[in-house]
């Protein structure tokens, strides 16, 4: 039971900045995956949660405790390594014992706990083995046995799924969202994979350059991304991030993609009036394409572009569109019938669609609640 | 022989590929010559030569040439001889607890060293240089060394006698307990670095991941040095261990610089003893003889220690 | 932090004691006559009257100390380690190299590395005496190439060992592209695997000269005036009127230990592999 804060939390190695300035408050018993790209400080942050490095400036919490300090063996958080760690001149009983063992535990206790928590991981019928004989998945299996067997209250996992084959990925996470259900346990994953971040997260903290770009539900990560950088991270395939020019004829708000004004797009309420506010002449224009519709003709708002590549992924079609002055993407049903070279008439669902500050990367919003 | 199949003849590019692979044996079998001319040169033929001499009375004061050593042949009466002679098997006792005494010693020193350089030091390059300085002293020179640093006259006594007035005369090389102490102590100096440099190189191996992953589940410095780091470095132990007691056993130069072996026989080894049987005694057919009980020792006790090691490998 | 100070100071005072004697001989080296021992007076560390006459007397055989000149100056032995340590390593070096690379490529004859081994294990005193009689049969006492054909061997089994372990790592598909492109395999070894593996093959022969360097009895054994090393000088170097010559024998001692230390101190990083026989690396 223990919530996780961050108060401008730094690292610094020599004049290379791996986290800067991290403000993060992790409630007790939530799943939160901090996301991001190689080397953007996420493996840092969670280092520094378990006290593996120190804190350059700052501060971090548990439950309110003031834990920057503590060394790592006092923490009390359990830690699940990238490459598990296993003490592979044990057996899976030895590594599942250790944590109890060092502390000193009654021997009956241990083998009642260590014959549970082999039960739970279905590795019972390989208690005896020596570790090093364990495929990788029983690796992975008995590395978060081992950790969860001390009942952490804090649970830290560093891509434990990363060397996993796929289809033992997708059962490892629901094992793992039932684990943390089970021991009610606050669990902080890093992962670099956003479908296993979407899936599994309560809240998702986002990561870039050392910095905090978003943390909110995947919901809101997905729907209203906080900037550029946060909407071309998340999806597959990314939003698109057009440069538009603003115009505004007879009253009503125009975004124009292709340079040709009879093709601009006409903004709706809530757009127009961020754009109005904004009074920039250019913005970037943020949509998903799986929110574009083909149009049988033009008009209506619709857009027309020429067909330069079409990907078929899995039951989806990718279509990549040129308007002679940029390109965007369009994720369709596979149903849809277009061809590289065909012109078509593509047109934007405007209520999910985002304008940002091309000067910052910020989401345009008129208030807190936007 | 049923297989009555003709060989299918070679595509010409195997036939290529044959002709490379010939050409590359036959370099291979070229730079191996000197290796083995050098082996056969030093090993087969003077293996030979030695067993042969050591069945005869021969030395070099007959004047006779070794070859003619047939005509003092005698069978195996040098070997009946060495069984009983109270000098040898006194220089063997005297090198084995020689061994056992001090690498146990540089085993637990060095391993202490490993230890505290691995938790961490300041200033940890100078200080590991400085630590492995006396295993490159020439051991001969370090034998002097600790002649002189053990001289009646010498500063041993100076030091011992501000903390303890009196102890200026103690006479440490020429007492028979205390001389043995005394190149006990010399081993030690020279060869703990040996031992630190080989244990460190294996703790440093130990993956940091797995210490860390120790700590978390909770466990202090000890747990992490004795249940992790020393059953992970097993093999590298072995080999430090195991080469040093090879060495030991072979020690020559410290001791024949530092007490010549002595006072009496006190700190003679079996090399020392072979060294004297050689040139005092001019002995060289039973020197022959010890030799080959040597080498015939050494490779029952290698070979039956190998094939432990090859058994534990296949389980 | 305390841990941290504790541990220095741990290790801090074992590094003194790992340096004490030998600057107690460094310091015997620079000291007259009347401080060799405390016979007159108390002994201190530093010389109280430092003194070059110690090196001046080894090396022309002449000191105002000594009464009796040397009749054998310290130049011909140092001439004569360094001939045979740098003789012997290269055989050594060249022997090993080539057999370690035959049989890292083609496994033939695997069982050379054991018999190698095997060498190391017997005392040298158990072997010598078959040894002693070829080299003066052969003419090879007290020779400096009779000396150095033993220190090649000796040192053999560490120059095949270490190099097998650098070819053993070596990808086979660096030598195959060249045999494609046309090199036959000789060439193959000598234009493309050998300056690949340059910095490995000076790392052990630096290693192995430091060994034939330090030996002391095998030069005992085949030497007797002509081509003594150092340490065999140094020992032998005869009581002068005055008793004992400890603060030459110290300058000696100085001038033997130098050069390993120093080379010793610069292949640091190579030492474990060396004294292992490549089978550990740092």
């Amino acid at each position: 039971m223990a919530s996780v804060t961050l108060e401008g939390t730094s690292k610094k190695f020599g004049d290379f900045i791996a986290v800067r300035n991290m403000n993060l408050a992790i409630k007790d018993a939530e799943f939160v995956a901090i996301l991001g790209p190689s080397g953007c400080g996420k493996s840092t942050t969670m280092n520094m949660i378990a006290g593996i490095e120190d804190v350059s400036a700052g501060t971090i919490r548990f439950d309110g405790t003031d834990v920057t300090n503590v060394p790592m063996k006092k923490r009390g958080v359990g830690f699940v390594f990238q490459n598990y760690a296993i003490f592979t001149h044990l057996s899976v009983r030895k590594n599942l014992a250790f944590g109890l063992e060092v502390r000193g535990e009654e021997q009956a206790e241990i083998d009642r706990r260590v014959g549970e928590m082999a039960e739970f991981m279905e590795l019972s019928h390989r208690i005896d083995a020596p570790s090093v004989s364990l495929s990788v998945n029983e690796l992975q299996k008995l590395a978060i046995g081992r950790s969860a067997i001390v009942e952490p209250s804090i649970f830290l996992l560093d891509e434990p799924l990363s060397n996993l084959d796929s289809a033992f990925r997708e059962r490892m996470r629901s094992d793992l969202r039932q684990l943390q259900r089970s021991l009610n346990q606050t669990m902080i994953y890093v992962t670099h994979d956003q479908i296993e971040a979407m899936g599994l997260a309560d809240r998702i903290a986002v990561m870039d350059h050392a910095t905090l770009q978003q943390f909110d539900t995947p919901e809101n990560i997905y729907s209203r991304p906080e900037n550029t950088f946060v909407a071309g991270f998340i999806g597959a395939p990314s939003m698109n991030l057009v440069r538009v020019r603003i115009a505004e004829r007879g009253g009503a708000m125009f975004a124009d993609l292709a340079g040709r004004e009879a093709d601009a797009v006409a903004l709706d309420e809530r757009l127009a009036r961020q754009a109005r506010a904004s009074g920039a002449a250019a913005l970037t224009f943020g949509f998903r394409p799986e929110h574009l519709r083909i149009s049988d003709q033009p008009g209506n708002g619709s857009l027309a572009a020429q067909v330069v590549l079409v990907e078929l992924v899995g039951r989806r079609k990718h279509v990549h569109f040129s308007t002679g002055q940029t390109g965007f993407v369009g994720s369709f049903d596979r149903g849809v019938s277009l061809r590289p070279g065909e012109a078509a008439h593509v047109s934007i669902d405007l209520r999910k669609s985002h304008l940002f500050d091309p000067e910052t990367g910020l989401r345009l919003r008129l208030g807190e609640e936007d | 022989m049923t297989d009555t199949t003709l060989p299918a003849p070679m595509p010409v590019e195997e036939q290529a590929t044959g002709k490379l692979a010939q050409s590359r044996r036959s370099l291979a079998v070229r730079l191996l010559i000197p290796a083995q001319v050098l082996l056969v040169f030093i090993v087969a033929f003077p293996l030979i030569m030695q067993i042969f001499i050591s069945l005869t009375w021969w030395t070099p004061l007959d004047g006779d040439p070794w070859y003619l050593a047939w005509m003092s042949w005698n069978w195996f009466d040098n070997y009946t001889y060495l069984m009983q002679d109270d000098g040898l098997w006194g220089s063997v006792g005297r090198t084995l607890l020689f061994v056992a005494v001090a690498v146990p010693i540089e085993f637990f020193l060095g391993l202490t060293l490993a230890a505290l350089f691995y938790e961490g030091v300041l200033g940890r390059p100078v200080l590991y240089s400085l630590i492995l300085m006396p295993m490159m002293i020439v051991p001969a020179v370090a034998g002097y060394i600790f002649f002189l640093i053990f001289q009646q006259t010498g500063p041993l006594n100076s030091a011992l006698s501000v903390l303890w007035p009196g102890m200026l005369d103690v006479n440490w090389l020429n007492d028979t307990t205390r001389a043995f102490v005394a190149v006990v102590i010399a081993d030690v100096w020279q060869w703990t670095p040996l031992m630190f440099l080989i244990l460190f190189a294996g703790l440093m191996s130990v993956p940091e991941d797995q210490m860390r992953a120790a700590t978390i589940l909770g466990a202090n410095w000890r747990q992490r040095f004795f249940r992790i780091a020393l059953p992970r470095i097993k093999t590298v132990i072995a080999i430090a261990i195991g080469l040093r007691v090879i060495e030991c056993f072979k020690i020559f130069d410290m001791l024949f610089v530092m007490t010549g072996g002595g006072p009496g026989v006190a700190t003679e080894s079996l090399s020392l003893f072979l060294y004297k049987r050689t040139f005092q005694d001019l002995e060289w057919s039973y020197v022959a003889s010890i030799g080959i009980t040597v080498l015939v020792a050494l490779s029952v006790l290698t070979a039956v220690l190998m094939a432990r090691v090859k058994k534990k490998d296949a389980r | 932090m305390t841990g941290l100070i504790l541990r220095t100071l741990a290790v801090a005072f074992f590094a003194a004691l790992a340096l004490l004697p030998i600057s107690w001989m460094a310091s015997m080296a620079f000291k007259p006559a009347a401080e060799w021992t405390s016979a007159a007076g108390t002994l201190t560390f530093l010389p109280k009257d430092p003194t070059l006459n110690n090196f001046r007397y080894v090396f022309t055989g002449n000191s105002p100390d000594q009464m009796v000149g040397l009749d054998r100056t310290v130049w011909r032995p140092l001439y004569a380690s360094l001939l045979t340590a740098i003789s012997g390593t290269l055989i050594a070096v060249i022997c090993g190299t080539a057999a370690a690379y035959a049989v890292s490529r083609q496994r033939i004859h695997e069982s050379i590395g054991l018999s190698l081994l095997q060498l190391r294990i017997f005392p040298p005193l158990a072997v010598m005496i078959p040894v002693m009689i070829m080299w003066s049969f052969l003419g090879m006492i007290d020779t400096w190439w009779g000396l150095a054909l033993i220190y090649g061997i000796v040192t053999l089994p560490f120059s095949y060992w270490l190099m097998k372990a650098y070819f053993d790592e070596l990808p086979r598909e660096i030598e195959e592209a060249a045999i494609v492109e046309g090199c036959t395999p000789f060439e193959a070894f000598r234009q493309i695997t050998l300056p690949i593996v340059a910095s490995a093959v000076a790392s052990t022969a630096l290693f192995i000269f430091i060994l034939n360097w330090s030996d002391y009895l095998i030069a005992l054994l085949l030497t007797r005036k002509e081509w003594t090393t150092i340490p065999v000088y140094m020992n032998a170097l005869a009581t002068a009127a005055s008793g004992q010559l400890y603060g030459a024998k110290a300058a000696l001692g100085l001038l033997a230990a130098v050069p390993p230390i120093i080379l010793g101190i610069s292949i640091q990083r190579f030492l474990v592999r060396g004294l292992t026989f490549g089978a550990l690396k740092q």
